[in-house]
């Protein structure tokens, strides 16, 4: 009874606060803006800040943060402002917070969502008031392909567009014939492994085995390795992520399947890397970014990356945080096309279409359907000195988003900064 | 698509693991059949012994001395709240609270230190390998923590068996009021019995961390496999955490193997069939 009481006084208390905050914060930043001659350029920043992929938007975010300390926060003679807001990995959050971001701070531009769902979401309603978004993730396919709104770009990559069945495409041009599979048992996980599939078994390779394996809460991995068969196979394919990837491997290397080669994209990023040690020598991936790409752009940015958040976070840099800065480089271009005019989203939406510009991952453009053309790296993990990395052993494309369903065959090209 | 060698693998892979959910369930079950703590942040425990074992381990560049002082440390933590926070909460309702308090704090505390990037600790060269089993290799880590997991059984057995203060712990079991009527400081018995089970906790974590790598989360997801444990084994009961530590582990390594789609199901059926046929488990009393 008494604990009933103290909660409804507290959410009594909140109710109240809330309503007499809200005016106060919107007068607030209609006078900040009022006040100046040439008023600051609003950007909208939303993601998970919180939750389970916390770690990797983050990084995205220290990327984005990272393009306009380049530019010193100002673009054609607008200061640049961003509003950060966290959607806790729920999209209807994203939907409110993005609203928030609209109405309230009166944001120009928004960066962002994370997660397909979320851009599923918030379509609807740029669509409807022609607020012009760059997502740095939201790997959805759909998004640039069915759900296509011309106010919606992505400068990341079309996963079951441009990585999986690349994947797929890719074992079959190594030489590899049988494979047995491993991914989550989430849709996500399902899908990934179906685009995967697809492109391989129409090259004629043959999925001996397909094993999928609840999310987050598989502590041992044991009797999933002991369903593989490896005298039947020449190659285990995993789309593991996380802590499932982290274990896999380090359990697939002390049950002695060594023997058998590893291929998966997901499971060795950079920042695993130490901890993995030895037991991830070996393993190829297949990704869009490599820390160890020695092409000048990426050397350039690992270094301004350095000066910013010191060598520990810089030797953990991955795939995010150059999709983050992307993002921002990609703003900060198309701004300065249309000297800063960004109040019209037309000229702005024609602009960001025409950006073309050296990424730390490589030549980066849009397609029409505003999705990154880039190029894919095969890669190993090697140990050089003491440290162990990604080295990149081939490069392919350039490949856009329905380079499969084209029948398209992306082309071996010079790694990028190699002779 | 079953022969002997890959079964005896499975199996022997089920115990492994089940050892280690033994080594984490028994510290829970010793600090309640005594205390009547039901302590949610066993897990925790399980959690902090691995990343001080881990770092220690690697400051010393010495396997054996992380893997003592994670217990150790562990240990200490577990001594001061007894001795500052639980000594003072009579009532059990409260305690559990305090509990989930711990759970939250050590996370925090855990992600303030050691990040959110996972941890494993690299075993010393002669542990690393795998030996072949009727052909099927098996690593040789995993039977170093079998040998442990049963000498810790033993261990346990002799204390409460053959000690002194071992027939204290079971009396306490039993009656704790007559315990202290009789003489025995029930207080610095508590103290002793909870500072063991949270350093059996760390030293399970630490040994763990070979194999299942540390990271933020760990804690939620071993604490619900120590519960299922305890409760299929009998609430107090070491001799329940053994068998139940296996039964889980077996249940968890075949359930997986023959419905991989659905493996996890097993455990809570294995849980389902126990609580209807015994409801106080295995070795719980009535």
């Amino acid at each position: 009874m008494k604990m009933n009481r103290l909660l409804s006084l507290l959410i009594g208390v909140l109710f109240v606060l809330s309503l007499v905050t809200f005016p106060f914060v919107t007068v607030c930043s209609q006078a900040a803006s009022a006040s100046q001659t040439k008023s600051p350029i609003k950007l909208g920043w939303v993601g998970p800040l919180t939750g389970p992929l916390a770690q990797g938007t983050t990084a995205m975010l220290r990327g984005t943060k990272l393009a306009f300390k380049e530019v010193n926060w100002e673009v054609a003679g607008r200061k640049i402002e961003m509003v950060i807001e966290d959607d806790v990995l729920n999209p209807g959050v994203t939907v409110t917070k993005v609203k928030k971001l609209f109405f309230s701070d009166k944001i120009n531009l928004l960066i962002g969502p994370f997660t397909g769902a979320s851009g599923l979401a918030i379509m609807d309603f740029i669509k409807a008031n022609k607020l012009v978004t760059v997502t740095p993730q939201a790997a959805l396919a759909s998004l640039t392909e069915d759900k296509f709104t011309p106010y919606f770009f992505r400068s990341s990559f079309n996963d079951a567009g441009q990585a999986t069945p690349f994947e797929g495409w890719l074992t079959y041009r190594l030489g590899y014939r049988k494979v047995a599979c491993i991914s989550l048992d989430t849709a996500y996980g399902h899908s990934c492994l179906d685009g995967f599939k697809k492109a391989f078994e129409k090259l004629g390779g043959k999925v001996t085995q397909e094993i999928y394996t609840p999310q987050g809460t598989t502590m041992d991995f044991a009797p999933y390795l002991a369903k593989i068969d490896t005298s039947k196979i020449d190659l285990i394919y995993s789309w593991l992520t996380g802590s499932d990837a982290l274990r896999f491997v380090k359990q697939y290397s002390e049950y002695g399947y060594k023997k058998t080669p590893l291929f998966g994209a997901n499971m060795i990023g950079e920042t695993y890397l130490p901890e993995l040690g030895d037991a991830a020598l070996g393993i190829y991936g297949m990704l869009h970014y490599v820390q160890s790409l020695p092409n000048p752009e990426n050397q350039r940015f690992l270094k301004m990356y350095a000066a910013e958040y010191g060598p520990e976070l810089t030797n953990q840099v991955a795939a995010f945080d150059v999709q983050g800065y992307e993002a921002g480089k990609l703003i900060v271009m198309a701004i300065r096309a249309i000297k800063g005019r960004v109040e019209d989203s037309g000229a702005l939406m024609k602009a960001l279409e025409k950006v073309q510009f050296e990424s730390p991952r490589g030549p980066l453009k849009l397609d029409d359907h505003h999705n990154a053309v880039f190029l894919n790296y095969l890669f190993r993990v090697e140990k050089v000195g003491d440290r162990y990395q990604n080295t990149v052993l081939k490069a392919y494309g350039p490949i856009q988003q329905r380079w499969f369903e084209e029948g398209f065959q992306p082309p071996e090209v010079p790694v990028p900064g190699r002779k | 698509m079953l022969d002997l060698g890959s079964l005896l693998n499975l199996a022997m892979s089920g115990i492994t693991f089940g050892m280690i959910l033994f080594l984490l369930a028994a510290g829970f079950e010793l600090m309640f059949g005594v205390m009547r703590i039901i302590n949610m942040a066993h897990g925790s425990f399980f959690m902090l012994g691995a990343y001080v074992g881990i770092s220690i381990a690697r400051q010393t560049h010495n396997f054996l001395f992380g893997v003592l002082m994670g217990a150790i440390s562990v240990g200490m933590v577990g001594l001061v709240t007894e001795r500052f926070l639980f000594r003072r909460l009579p009532q059990h309702l409260q305690q559990v609270y305090v509990t989930f308090g711990i759970i939250y704090i050590l996370a925090d505390v855990s992600k303030m230190l050691w990040g959110s990037n996972p941890y494993v600790l690299s075993t010393p060269a002669f542990l690393a390998g795998s030996v072949n089993i009727l052909a099927r290799p098996f690593p040789i880590y995993r039977i170093v923590l079998l040998g442990i997991g049963l000498l810790t059984a033993l261990g346990l057995w002799l204390f409460q068996e053959k000690t002194r203060v071992g027939s204290i712990v079971r009396a306490g079991v039993d009656d704790r009021e007559m315990v202290g009527v009789i003489g025995i400081n029930i207080k610095l018995l508590s103290t002793l019995v909870f500072t063991g089970g949270a350093l059996l906790a760390g030293f399970a974590g630490v040994m763990a961390s070979p194999i299942i790598p540390v990271l933020p989360g760990i804690d939620w997801d071993v604490m619900t496999l120590a519960m299922v444990v305890v409760v299929v084994g009998g609430l107090g009961s070491l001799r329940g955490a053994l068998v139940g530590g296996l039964l889980i582990g077996l249940a968890d390594t075949f359930g997986k193997f023959l419905l991989p789609q659905v493996g996890i199901v097993l455990i809570f059926l294995v849980l389902a069939v126990v609580l209807i046929l015994r409801p106080s488990g295995i070795f719980g009393g009535s």
